[in-house]
């Protein structure tokens, strides 16, 4: 009975009931379609967390980094010093690098990434010496009894005491010997047609008795007197080389077995023996037509053993065992060599994980497994990867194999697989654990580029099911309100009529339950069955709209991993919702169900409300007098207002402030951000050592705001030069020499120096008056060479050669010659650099300064290093596109010009989308939380008014005007809630220190007296008759 | 010539599921210096009568005269303002108002300045009967009786001569149920109101000038 009527009674309110069905019913969808993509968020970005891995690379910025075969000792301990990075929360897998090298017969790298290309170990026999001609001053007393001096264009044979012929001869003497004749008989005969003076010169057949007359003149410093030095040249043939054929070639890259090459002794003080056999040491030289030479050298730097020695047989113990065997192993193992490297996640490493390498057939090697490899030659190959240039010969096994515990050679530390989601922090901690000079890089695999729709999808789903709780929480206080809480003629009916209190519950639950009920199985059902679609449409939409552009970013490095989307959209946030939105209900309307018991009657006797103190006001007049008094002497009423404007407010005005806050972390991060970026190589790992010949076209795009580029030459004093022969050969070994020499490095500013730009700190000394701004004074190319250039020297180079701040040295560069630098700074890296630092303007002028296209470009064409910042962060996507228009390539990315641009922006576009998110999240909640606060101001005003339905009839009913009516509680109510607000409002002020708070204040004010003037309406419309007799 | 006449006087409401006829036909007429006494069951329409009379609502049919002026050619705002004064059974009194804040009220309407209005609360509060020392007090604190009084006063300090009550005894002991009578009494013949009064009690129905009697909606002869 209580149930069947305590249903019927609700139902026949139809208007309410359908109208909270369907508010119910709307609420209950939301709640699930947030809950819905809440949970399709975190449950697709929980997969890719486990599908995507973030690798952390640890390399050493040595000297030569990122040269993957210098042998860096300084990188070799840097990898001892690495403790055990394992135990860092957040890594899965912490790998050192172990590799090594191994050979297979039969492999030869290709030229370019050899290291001893001209190494030899080899067999010469048949040696001849090589008879050269040598110039020497002659003293009289060496002279023979009879010889030719040559003077100018005449020549004098001489006895020793004496004239015996002077000839006037018009022939240049080094032409003599072609008017020397030999006749058949052997006879050597000087014929001067002119005079018809036939004179026989056999003894002229010995070069020693040809001498030149020499007569130098210049002027002696000390007395300005002219001064002649008067004697004779000699010339004789000595020995200068040797030839022989080369024999066996115990090691030699080329091979070259059984050809003809001249032997050079070098410093070695090689003294061969014609006609015996030796085994060498040295360095092959092959100049194509100008012949070839093996130049013999030490083995290595006080070395005892002698690069060579004499052999009999090939059966010989030298062949056998000896430094010549070992030498001839190293340079082959070192030649052609294949990079053995051991991992148990080898498509973590680098070459895979850049995408550079992938497996194109078989498997990697499992954990821990032996004698498999991707590629070798004695193991078994159970993966084959493709090629690529500069991973040539390589090899990977896994960790099972007893390599040596730290790399031969290269930078690359190691690397660490870790966690998506605790990937920074554990790059952090790293940080605190590795020793200076050793740089951690992290790869993504893409995540944060999918994440990002899916992550601000599922701020958005927070948003709505945050929103729609509030929502739920709302309606539901006025739903249990109005079909409970305002049951209290029927409860004093049933009271009296003596029912059971379980059955009074009943019947005032039933039928609320009952519509709240059917209201949200629909909004389940409607849920369930739309939520397939929505979710699509809402994960097409984010990825439409937060699709972040990551082109150029260095936060797009490294190989992306695609992941389709699941497809499976879970049904319990439905049900989740239904239970919550019914639970909510329930508990609710079991809350208003004591207001329901509780007569509506008026207090008799005696008022818990206080005499005024002021006696009788008759301050004010009209509608304000009464809504002040009214205020004033409110009780709980006038508490509840100010309060809960003041709590609301402060909610909105929170939530104002973050939103600000958000705001203007925005606006700074785009304020305070110097987006820089660099030329790089085709991983965008290397910055250095490239070539661009147009770094300058960026400048075209207007939107950069400093660009540094660098070019190079070698340099050295040039009393460190070694002699090196006027030959081919000579010329090779020049070379060779020269490229090891530090570099002049000539740049506009010292970011694009090789020493900084992988981030070492800049620690340099100048000397007073100068700055690093001199690096780009262009009045250097125009002024051209000055007697000194100015120059940043590295400490370590002027403390070699005891040279201080201020002083002027002779040094020889590369193609230009001797150039005199004075040194006005000096830096210190840790890698010991000894490159010069000099102004750009001393090879070329930045755009802005040329005067033509041409001055622009360095003189030997290129430079080897470009970074620039933009003028603005705004300015970035703007930069993109750009870079794009002109078909800059991205790195990874193997098309466009093949000039790489990286930007440095991955930090800042990963902080911007997070604070997008946020932002994102307060423009959906925002709004409906202001609409909701309004209709909570409106519940609110109008419990108030409504609760003052009998002052309202008897004002009407004493004939009060409709806007005195109105007047006299919309008033009340705004002094009430203005005083909230203000009280708010000025706190907020003094918290957040912006005047915007008002805003909030305002917002939810006018929300509030909206709510309150249609309340106010309402019940002045209401018929009096009528608002009398429910008075009573 | 009485100073409110009704002239085939019905009234009909619409409930949710009915039509209510409550006055049916009703023609009489209210003289200055008398009271009267509208008595009759439940549901017989007095209290419609009243509120006609009060100017709450206008006759569906018929017409409400005072001083000859058709009630429904008035301002009903204005007429209950300036023509009627109504006395309540449940006092309806403002609460957070002082008992001569409450009697100031209609006065304040009417535009006296609220000094002026304390100075006439004061001597009609001590004309209905009660002690000065309540004029700074709430309705709240004290006694039925002496809130009636409070209605009266109130009613009083509207300046009308016409004066109407809803059982103004209602909620009265006989004691101060007699006292408020007496005031009404007093009211209407040494003062020349006209003062109507709605009731179920028989004896003080007997105790007005004329007594008129509703039965269905239709005055009783």
């Amino acid at each position: 009975m209580f149930l069947r009527n305590g249903i019927l009674s609700t139902l026949r309110s139809r208007g309410r009931a359908l109208l909270f069905a369907l508010l119910i019913l709307l609420l209950t969808v939301s709640l699930s379609l947030g809950l819905g993509l809440w949970s399709y968020c975190a449950q697709t970005l929980e997969t890719m967390d486990e599908t995507y891995t973030s690798i952390a690379l640890l390399e050493y910025m040595g000297e030569e980094y990122p040269d993957p075969y210098a042998a860096d000792e300084a990188a070799r301990q840097a990898s001892e010093q690495l403790g055990d990075l394992s135990q860092v929360p957040g890594v899965q897998l912490w790998e050192p690098t172990r590799s090594t090298m191994a050979l297979s017969q039969g492999y030869q790298r290709p030229n370019g990434t050899i290291p001893y290309k001209n190494q030899v170990v080899l067999t010469v026999f048949q040696l001849t010496p090589q008879m050269g001609k040598e110039s020497y001053v002659l003293q009289l007393e060496d002279l023979p009894q009879e010889y030719l001096i040559r003077d100018g264009d005449r020549c004098t044979v001489k006895i020793k005491d004496g004239l015996w012929e002077d000839i006037a001869y018009d022939a240049f003497p080094a032409r003599l010997p072609a008017k020397v004749r030999v006749v058949e008989d052997g006879t050597i005969t000087l014929v001067d047609e002119t005079q018809n003076i036939t004179l026989d010169l056999s003894w002229l057949k010995e070069q020693e008795k040809c001498f030149d007359y020499v007569r130098a003149t210049g002027i002696d410093v000390s007395t300005g007197q002219t001064i002649t030095d008067e004697y004779l040249m000699g010339y004789r043939q000595v020995v200068v080389g040797t030839t022989g054929i080369i024999g066996k070639a115990l090691y030699s890259y080329e091979g070259k077995s059984g050809v003809l090459i001249e032997v050079d002794p070098g410093d070695s003080g090689f003294s061969p023996q014609p006609g015996k056999r030796y085994l060498i040491h040295g360095q092959l030289y092959d100049s194509g037509n100008s012949g070839r030479a093996v130049v013999v050298t030490d083995f290595y730097e006080g070395c005892e053993q002698s690069p060579w020695v004499e052999y009999d047989s090939y059966d010989d113990s030298i062949f056998a065992q000896s430094i010549f065997t070992e030498y001839a192993q190293k340079y082959e193992l070192g030649n052609n060599y294949i990079q053995v490297e051991a991992s148990d996640q080898i498509a973590a490493l680098e070459p895979f994980q850049q995408g550079t390498l992938y497996l194109r057939e078989g498997r990697y090697p499992q954990a821990g497994e032996r004698e498999v490899c991707v590629i070798t030659f004695q193991w078994m190959v159970v993966g084959i990867s493709n090629q690529a240039e500069g991973y040539e010969g390589r090899v990977w096994v896994s960790q099972g194999e007893p390599l040596p515990q730290t790399p031969l050679f290269g930078y690359m530390l190691g690397r660490a697989v870790l966690d998506n989601q605790n990937a920074v922090e554990a790059v952090k901690q790293m940080e605190t654990q590795i020793s200076d000079g050793v740089r951690v890089t992290l790869y993504d695999q893409g995540y944060a580029a999918a994440a990002q729709p899916l992550q601000a999808m599922e701020a958005t789903a927070q948003g709505i099911t945050l929103a729609s709780l509030v929502g739920v929480l709302a309606v539901l206080c006025l739903f249990a309100f109005l079909f409970v809480g305002r049951q209290q003629q029927a409860v004093d009916v049933m009271v009296s009529l003596g029912t059971p209190k379980g059955g009074i519950r009943l019947w005032l639950l039933s039928g609320a339950i009952l519509v709240a009920g059917i209201a949200i199985l629909a909004g389940m059902a409607i849920s369930a069955g739309s939520m397939q679609l929505l979710v699509g449409l809402a994960l097409q939409t984010a990825q439409a709209l937060y699709a972040a552009d990551r082109r150029y970013s260095d936060g797009a490095l490294g190989v992306s991993k695609d992941m389709e989307p699941s497809q499976s959209i879970p049904l319990w946030p439905a049900l989740a919702a239904g239970v919550v939105v019914f639970v909510v209900a329930l508990l609710l309307c079991v809350a208003f169900l004591r207001q329901a018991r509780q007569k509506n009657t008026l207090r008799q006797g005696k008022s818990r409300v206080r005499v005024p103190r002021s006696g009788t006001s008759t301050a004010g007049a009209g509608a304000l007098r009464f809504a002040w008094l009214s205020a004033r002497r409110g009780g709980w009423r006038s508490v509840v207002v100010p309060v809960t404007s003041m709590v609301l407010t402060a909610f909105l005005g929170t939530l104002m402030v973050t939103a600000l806050g958000w705001d203007g972390q925005k606006v700074q991060l785009y304020e305070n951000t110097a987006i820089t970026g660099q030329f790089t190589s085709v991983n965008g790992r290397q910055y250095t050592d490239l070539r661009l010949y147009d770094p300058w076209k960026l400048c075209d795009s207007g939107l950069i705001e400093e660009i540094q580029v660098y070019t190079s030459v070698p340099y050295w004093l040039q009393e460190e030069s070694p002699t090196f022969a006027d030959t081919a050969l000579g010329g090779q070994l020049q070379d060779a020499w020269i490229s090891k020499q530090p570099d002049m490095v000539f740049l506009n500013g010292l970011d694009v120096a090789p020493e900084f730009i992988y981030g070492e700190e800049k620690n340099i000394t100048w000397l007073e008056g100068w700055d690093e701004s001199f690096l780009a004074d262009p009045s250097y190319y125009k002024e051209g060479r000055m007697s000194a250039w100015p120059c940043v020297a590295s400490g370590d180079w002027m403390k070699k050669y005891a040279l201080k701040l201020g002083d002027e040295v002779v040094v020889r560069a590369d193609t230009m010659g001797d150039a005199t630098v004075h040194i006005v700074g000096s830096y210190v890296t840790k890698t010991k650099s000894e490159s010069m630092f000099l102004p750009l303007s001393f090879r070329c002028l930045p755009p802005w300064e040329a005067e033509n296209d041409e001055q622009t470009i360095p003189y030997n064409g290129s430079f080897y290093g470009c970074c620039f910042t933009l003028k603005s962060a705004y300015d970035l996507e703007n930069f993109r596109e750009f870079l794009a228009q002109e078909r800059y390539t991205m790195p990874g990315v193997l098309d466009g010009t093949r000039l790489v641009v990286l930007l440095d922006d991955g930090v800042f576009t990963q902080t911007v989308e997070a604070l997008g998110r946020y932002m994102t999240l307060s423009q959906i909640l925002f709004p409906v939380l202001f609409v909701l606060m309004g209709v909570l101001g409106f519940v609110v005003s109008w419990l108030m008014v409504n609760g003052r339905r009998m002052e309202f009839a008897i004002m009407r009913g004493l004939g009060a005007p409709q806007k005195w009516v109105f007047g006299s509680f919309f008033l009340e109510q705004s002094i009430l809630c203005l005083a909230g607000c203000m009280v708010s409002g000025v706190a907020l002020n003094l918290w957040s220190g912006t005047p915007l708070v008002w805003l909030a204040a305002l917002g939810f004010g006018l929300c509030y007296l909206t709510g309150c003037a249609l309340a106010v309406r309402a019940v002045g419309r209401t018929k009096i008759f009528t608002l009398l007799t429910h008075a009573d | 010539m009485g100073v409110l006449q009704l002239k085939e006087v019905c009234y009909t409401y619409q409930t949710q599921y009915q039509k209510v006829e409550a006055l049916k036909g009703i023609s009489t007429s209210f003289d200055a210096g008398k009271v009267y006494a509208i008595v009759g069951k439940s549901g017989s329409g007095k209290t419609t009568l009243l509120s006609l009379l009060a100017g709450l609502d206008l006759p569906t049919q018929g017409e409400v005269l005072c001083h000859d002026t058709s009630t429904s050619q008035m301002q009903l705002e204005q007429y209950r303002r300036e023509q009627v004064a109504v006395i309540y059974q449940n006092f309806r009194l403002f609460p957070l108002l002082t008992v001569a804040e409450n009697v100031m009220y209609p006065m304040e309407l009417r535009g006296t300045s609220p000094k002026q209005a304390r100075e006439k609360a004061a001597v009609l509060v001590e004309r209905v009967g009660l002690p000065e020392t309540v004029l700074n007090r709430y309705p709240t604190m004290l006694s039925g009786g002496e809130q009636q009084r409070v209605a009266i006063a109130r009613a009083l300090g509207m300046d009308t001569k016409i004066l109407l009550a809803d059982e103004p005894t209602g909620n009265l002991d006989t004691a101060n149920s007699e006292n408020i009578f007496s005031i009404l009494r007093s009211l209407a013949h040494d003062d020349g109101y006209c003062v109507i009064i709605v009731t179920h009690d028989r004896a003080l129905a007997d105790q007005a000038d004329d007594v008129l009697e509703l039965r269905d909606g239709r005055v009783v002869e």
